[in-house]
């Protein structure tokens, strides 16, 4: 049953339709925070539904508490807590929370009610990539595009397992189908112009590495990566000066990102800025002291 | 103009997988002919003890003056789930002693560990070697768990224990450790590297990922420990010199040290290899004492400012601009961190643009060296490698515990992996630690010494053969400290080329290797100069050498050029 259906459906017996309504108009927004509030005290008068508690686990997700959805989607019925949606939610949750084993199970009882459900092996192999599983990972890239030839960020991902497994060749040309899939389609995907950047500045190629970063900063320019990446670039390309812009942007955007600090330092010390590029370096330390050493 | 990528564009080019090159010589693994029987002993329990881990290292020096270079082992020691630092681990049984065997020619070596004195008394890791008293004969540090041992060499094949007379004894896990004249007073000095705090009561439950059983922890559970540095009072003693040089306002986990003047400032700098934290760069101060200058230098961290699990080291000129770069061996994933000198004391991460990374995204590497390997000019990197995790291959697909030796050939300012064209030898997985090097038999090409995880070492020969000229400078020092270390030697073919290299004994993982310097010379029958810099300062000048010979060349007490 499709998820709104279901919500709507509950709510025709008039029990709760402020909060449901309230709460799914939050959710449209985007905001998922408010979605979260006004879908548990949906719950609370409306009773624990089982499409009810999966909403407020989706908001409660999408709002960076999985703990909380996790403790909603446990509170799903029995026959609930088998439906494909939950299990992906599910494990989507446990991956959060870094238990990655469960989600990989999660992932896999999924998979066997849904084999064609190209979100799953997108998934699966997310979790393998942040394992440092790759060759399990590029199965399951592979997988999803085979499901769907159009799954770009599926081969995008396969362009970063690739990359990890050292055939820096299969990655490139992954990468370029997810580029020639979202070139026109999808204007606001940045991530593969990132992580194309990201592999040709280890390869040295660092004209097109700036390229490739200058896209994916105008694609998304609240971005500090992009402007990381763009600066990288300039600085190996020997533009430290102009490097300093977009690095400085990117630490704009965010100051608590370490990368651009560092590197930031290093453009300073070339342009002989050594006041500049200490200041930098403490800015540097402070940013990775509170930084989380594995990012999900 | 901007570069688009386009669908199906045919225009853009596409970098080939890593490079594999081929070479005509190879390594032959001499172990089985050579009457090493030594098998490194991890005693490995159930609870995952973070010491079973570390692996040995290897010392490679003439222990008993007759010329020709020794081969020492270290050892663990017998551990159980009961172990303590009550009940610690127990070393009485011969299968967990360190060993010496002495080298009899034709690659023929004898187990002289009980003579010697040096079978040992804890879990040992690591070994470092030097005539720290200027007497003529080489002696012998050991690192190890809860404590280290100093012997003096006594100049009749034996060795007597003076850690406790000498002042010398350092408490806790240490690791590498290197000896350094780092105060120009003629006399060796001695750096003890310290990995973490950890006790055998501290050892944490860490479950392997796919939740069959234990894995060994990550150091991130565990605090870092100061090293420590201990200055040579001259008359046998050493003081405790860690808080004065500054060195104990560094809290590291430290695995590898190398030494070599980063800033040619003419003081011999410490590098040390820290895992998964920041890497530590002691400038010498020239006053007594060290400054740490990583994170200006930009070696602390990789090209993102992301900290790694450095293991081995090696500080050398790979590039013969005459500035010493830094390699530092690290676990999968991270990718070997090359740091190009940029010269006037910065450094850029090379990983990439050298290929290094390429080579090595896969790999876990411990002991390594930059060394000219075919004698072709260009320095080569080997490394001595396994991943960290005996459960890997379980936890996770496509990573192996054991792999095989690795070694990118130099050349000039990239490396390319020729290791597949090298023989079996670097065919054959094993979960490699310490690696020593030296050229044991004198035919003018530098062999490696492997100190595997529970298994029996490799002993490769290396058989280059003479398609390229050499040349092996032996020091010796007389204002300064008899084996010459920290001297710079600096050969000029006749061609104008350069190459340098720092006399040491220190670098790699928990091992020492033989002090002399090797240049590869390629092409060169003749040298116009080779010049020494002397740890004082003092320049030595001889011209005219002719190649493919060991030169020893005596430090002048007088007249020398300054």
């Amino acid at each position: 049953m499709n998820f709104w259906v279901a919500l709507v459906l509950l709510t025709t017996g008039q029990e709760c339709p402020e909060a449901q309504a309230t709460a799914r108009q939050a959710y449209t927004e985007r905001r998922y925070d408010q979605a979260a509030l006004h879908f548990a005290r949906a719950v609370s008068t409306c009773g624990p539904h089982g499409p009810l508690l999966l909403a407020l686990a989706q908001a409660q997700l999408l709002a960076g508490r999985p703990a909380d959805a996790l403790a909603s989607l446990d509170r799903l019925p029995a026959q609930g807590q088998d439906d494909l949606q939950a299990l992906k939610v599910r494990a989507k949750v446990q991956y959060l929370l870094g238990r990655d084993a469960d989600a990989e199970a999660t992932l896999k009882r999924a998979a066997a009610s849904a084999p064609a459900d190209v979100e799953i092996p997108y998934d699966l192999g997310r979790i393998y990539y942040q394992q440092g599983r790759h060759t399990e990972a590029a199965r399951s890239f592979r997988r999803a595009t085979a499901l769907d030839a159009r799954a770009f960020k599926a081969w995008d991902n396969l362009g970063l397992a690739a990359e990890a497994l050292g055939d820096v060749a299969q990655a490139q040309q992954h990468f370029l189908k997810a580029v020639a899939l979202v070139h026109k389609d999808h204007p606001g995907y940045d991530v593969v112009y990132a992580n194309f950047a990201d592999l040709l500045i280890k390869l040295g190629d660092h004209q097109r590495a700036f390229d490739l970063a200058v896209e994916a900063a105008e694609r998304n320019p609240g971005e500090p990566r992009n402007f990381f990446l763009a600066g990288k670039a300039l600085v190996q390309l020997g533009q430290s000066d102009i490097s300093v812009r977009w690095l400085e942007r990117a630490i704009t955007l965010n100051a608590h990102y370490p990368e651009p600090h560092y590197l930031l330092a290093q453009a300073y010390r070339k342009l002989g800025r050594p006041a500049d590029a200490d200041r930098a370096l403490t800015s540097f330390q402070a940013a990775a002291a509170r930084t989380p050493k594995e990012r999900r | 103009m901007r570069w688009v990528v386009v669908a199906g564009a045919t225009g853009l080019a596409v970098s080939m997988a890593v490079p594999q090159g081929a070479t005509s010589w190879t390594f032959t693994d001499v172990t089985e002919l050579s009457g090493v029987t030594f098998r490194h002993a991890a005693s490995r329990t159930r609870v995952k003890f973070l010491p079973e881990a570390m692996g040995g290292g290897v010392a490679i020096f003439d222990a008993n003056g007759d010329g020709r270079l020794d081969l020492f082992f270290t050892n663990g020691a017998a551990a159980s789930e009961d172990t303590t630092s009550a009940r610690p681990p127990d070393k009485r049984d011969s299968r967990f002693w360190n060993r010496l065997y002495l080298n009899l020619g034709g690659w023929k070596f004898q187990d002289v560990t009980e003579r010697a004195g040096l079978a040992g008394t804890r879990y040992d890791f690591g070994a470092a070697v030097a005539d720290y008293d200027n007497d003529g004969d080489v002696d012998l540090h050991v690192t190890g768990f809860g404590g280290n041992t100093l012997y003096r060499n006594d100049g009749n094949g034996t060795f007597t224990d003076v850690t406790t007379a000498a002042g010398a004894a350092v408490a806790g896990w240490s690791s590498s450790a290197a000896f350094v004249d780092y105060d120009h007073d003629g006399r060796l000095d001695l750096y003890v590297g310290r990995y973490l705090a950890w006790t055998w009561e501290s050892n944490l439950v860490c479950p392997a990922s796919d939740g069959t059983g234990r894995a060994y922890c990550h150091p991130k559970h565990f605090a870092p420990v100061a090293s420590v540095l201990l200055r040579n009072n001259g008359d046998g003693t050493f003081r405790d010199a860690s808080t004065a040089s500054g060195i104990a306002a560094y809290p590291g986990k430290a695995l590898g040290v190398a030494i070599h003047d980063y800033d040619r400032d003419g003081w011999i700098d410490l590098f040390v290899a820290n895992d998964s934290m920041q890497q530590y760069l002691f400038r010498n101060t020239g006053r007594g004492g060290f400054v740490e200058v990583g994170l200006e230098a930009g070696i602390a961290y990789d090209d993102n400012g992301l900290s790694f699990a450095g293991m081995g080291t090696d500080v050398e000129d790979y590039d013969n601009d005459g500035w010493p770069d830094v390699i530092v061996t690290t676990l999968s994933l991270e990718r070997y961190a090359l740091f190009r000198a940029l010269g006037q004391g910065r450094f850029e991460y090379a990983s990439h643009t050298s290929g290094v990374g390429r080579a090595t995204f896969q790999h876990a590497g411990w002991g390594t060296k930059f060394a000219d390997l075919d004698n072709d000019g260009r320095r080569d990197l080997f490394v001595a490698q396994s991943h960290v995790l005996d459960t890997v291959s379980r936890e996770r697909q496509g990573f192996d515990y054991l792999q095989p030796p690795l070694l990118l050939r130099g050349e000039g300012t990239s490396f390319v992996d020729v290791s597949a064209s090298l023989g079996p030898a670097f065919a054959r997985p094993a979960a490699g630690r310490g690696a020593a090097f030296a050229d044991l038999d004198d035919d003018g090409d530098v062999d490696v010494i492997i100190g595997n995880l529970d298994a029996g070492p490799t002993i490769l020969r290396n058989d280059v053969g003479n398609a390229h000229h050499w040349l092996t400078v032996s020091l010796r020092g007389t204002r300064s400290n008899r084996d010459g270390i920290g001297a710079i030697v600096r050969v000029v073919d006749e061609d104008g080329r350069t190459r340098s290299g720092i006399c040491s004994t220190a670098s790699s993982y928990q091992s020492g290797s033989d002090r002399r310097v090797h240049f590869g010379l390629a092409g060169a029958r003749m040298l116009r100069r080779v010049e020494v810099r002397w740890p004082g300062g003092a320049l030595q000048v001889l011209t005219d050498i002719a190649a493919d010979r060991i030169l020893e060349i005596v430090e002048p007490t007088a007249g020398v050029l300054r």
